[in-house]
């Protein structure tokens, strides 16, 4: 029963964190979108300053899946 | 498979997990192909055995579910030293860099002011990359910038060509483990602090703990900028960790299906998604590399300002 | 716990001590000389641009100065034809000039000349004449007249002849 419990909170914490980072991610590639195609000078910088951002959205669910995987390897 | 001892409930996800991380001795894939020297340090004793067999002989320890513990109480000992798997496979893609480097450096010395060819070029074409757009630009000082390329340079060879060595079958990531990753997020944190001591001194970086902000704001800000510094770190080392980790459990998770579901038919779409799972791991390597090499230096760079 | 998130202090150790080593040897031994050699390179290539940069202006500045030379050339040309013509017209017409004065001075001379021959033929026919008449009028007259009152008269006579001349 605990067992099934933790893997249900997995599942839903892992759906919940790839919302949140999959929301995140997304605006952020528009924005970056945007400002690549207003500024295509610039394009190269706001490329790099996207995947420095998305790598910090990353980060997070990514501390957020394990907290998930953790659960679901739980054992005892 | 290697990992017979993770096998206690018959889950397939579970044991397949298993095979991540490190173990005593060297594995190509699920097949252990050499035996390693295990090194213990316990009870102010160091204790080193040419293998695993030679350690059970020596009826001090014994392997438990692939860690050597006491035969007197169970418990682990203080510090264990081994040469692991992991550990084989950073040597290797030291050696394999090494070689590489060694191969594209010669044609320097026969002639510098030749155009790169093949191999030089590769390397060379990363390594005015990293000099220009990730470096130099993130870090105002340039003397700072300078002294610590070599630095630089080196982290995102030796995290690439981890990466790289987990994405060959049978190889196994070395990046993939937190202790390896925590300790390259280490020598980053000694940098990002040491480096904006070195530039602008003790004080100024003390003052940076303080956020900017009024002076009573400070309890707020002082344990928050104090956790920053530390996050930063321990985010780099996490990310890193998590990325190479996560395309491996995926694939895992997309061949364990086949045996879930005990039919052959699962199997084209099982190839199909870890195809894509697996050129999209290739991307990932470039890309995490870039992104804990930058990452490093925008946090320098940030630590290092004269300004808040 | 899973046996891939354990933090084990061996592996993190090892870490440290295989980067610090790389990092160390890969420092000095390649990063160094592909560094260098790198800012060798870009030095040139930029030493290279000025060079050419450089090279291209004088060019250029050589250009305009064999455009100014030619310039200066042409112009030089079209003074010296022009000089020439006007030269060759001054030594034309002088030459004319001196043409017409040669030959007025050799047809006044001729004239001269003429006039001189016309006189001493003249004065030697008048002698001639005299002699002759003088001879004939002495042959005729030899009997009947002394010399001199008929030389006299035949003298007169050509006076008379002399001035009607």
């Amino acid at each position: 029963m605990e067992l099934g419990l933790a893997w249900l909170a997995a599942g839903i914490g892992v759906g919940i964190s790839v919302l949140g980072a999959g929301t995140g991610i997304g605006r952020l590639g528009a924005a970056a979108l945007e400002a690549a195609s207003r500024q295509p000078e610039t394009a190269a910088e706001t490329r790099t300053l996207m995947l420095i951002a998305a790598a910090l959205i990353e980060g997070i669910a990514l501390i957020a899946c394990i907290v998930c995987i953790l659960l679901a390897v739980k054992t005892a | 498979m290697s990992a017979a001892h993770t096998r206690s409930d018959g889950n397939v996800f579970t044991h397949l997990l298993g095979e991540l991380g490190d173990h005593h001795g060297f594995y190509v894939g699920p097949y252990k192909v050499a035996e390693l020297p295990i090194i213990l340090w316990d009870n102010g004793q160091l204790h080193i055995y040419p293998s695993s067999a030679a350690m059970e002989a020596g009826r001090l320890y014994r392997m438990e579910q692939g860690h050597p513990v006491r035969v007197t109480d169970g418990q682990k000992p203080t510090l264990d030293l081994s040469i692991t798997n992991l550990v084989v496979y950073q040597w290797i893609g030291i050696a394999l860099l090494g070689l590489f480097l060694w191969r594209s450096l010669r044609r320097y010395r026969q002639n510098p002011l030749e155009p790169p060819r093949g191999l030089q070029n590769a390397i060379e074409a990363i390594v005015v990359f990293l000099r220009d757009e990730v470096v130099r630009p993130n870090i105002g000082s340039t003397g700072l910038a300078n002294g610590l390329l070599p630095y630089f340079l080196t982290l995102f060879f030796f995290i690439l060509i981890l990466n790289l060595l987990g994405l060959i079958p049978g190889g196994h990531t070395a990046t993939g483990s937190l202790a390896v990753t925590g300790a390259l997020a280490l020598t980053a944190f000694v940098v990002i602090n040491g480096g904006a001591i070195a530039t602008i001194g003790f004080k100024k970086w003390l003052q940076h703990l303080l956020g900017g902000g009024p002076l009573w704001l400070s309890p707020i800000l002082v344990p928050i900028e104090i956790i920053g510094m530390f996050a930063k770190a321990f985010a780099l080392c996490v990310r890193l960790f998590a990325n190479m980790t996560a395309g491996h459990i995926a694939l895992l998770s997309l061949v364990g299906l086949i045996f879930f579901f005990e039919t052959v038919l699962i199997a084209p779409i099982s190839v199909a998604f870890s195809v894509f799972v697996y050129c999209l791991e290739t991307l990932v390597a470039f890309l995490q590399a870039y992104i804990f090499t930058i990452l490093t230096a925008v946090f320098l760079g940030l630590a290092s300002e004269e300004t808040h | 716990m899973p046996n891939f998130l354990e933090v084990s202090p061996g592996l993190l150790f090892w870490t440290l001590v295989n980067f610090g080593i790389f990092l160390i040897l890969v420092a000095r031994y390649a990063w160094k000389p592909l560094l260098q050699a790198l800012e060798q390179r870009e030095q040139r290539i930029a030493e290279s641009l000025n060079y050419a940069e450089q090279a291209r202006r004088e060019a250029e500045r050589l250009l305009q100065e064999a455009q100014e030379q030619l310039r200066v050339a042409q112009q030089e040309m079209q003074r010296l034809v022009r000089e020439g013509k006007q030269q060759a017209e001054a030594f034309l017409r002088e030459a004319a000039e001196q043409a017409e004065h040669i030959k007025r001075q050799k047809l006044e001379e001729a004239e001269r000349e003429i006039h001189r021959q016309l006189e001493r033929a003249y004065a030697q026919l008048y002698a001639d004449v005299v002699n002759l008449v003088l001879e004939g009028t002495t042959q005729l007259l030899q009997q009947t007249l002394d010399s001199t009152a008929h030389r006299q008269l035949v003298e007169s006579f050509l006076a008379e002849v002399a001035r009607h001349n």
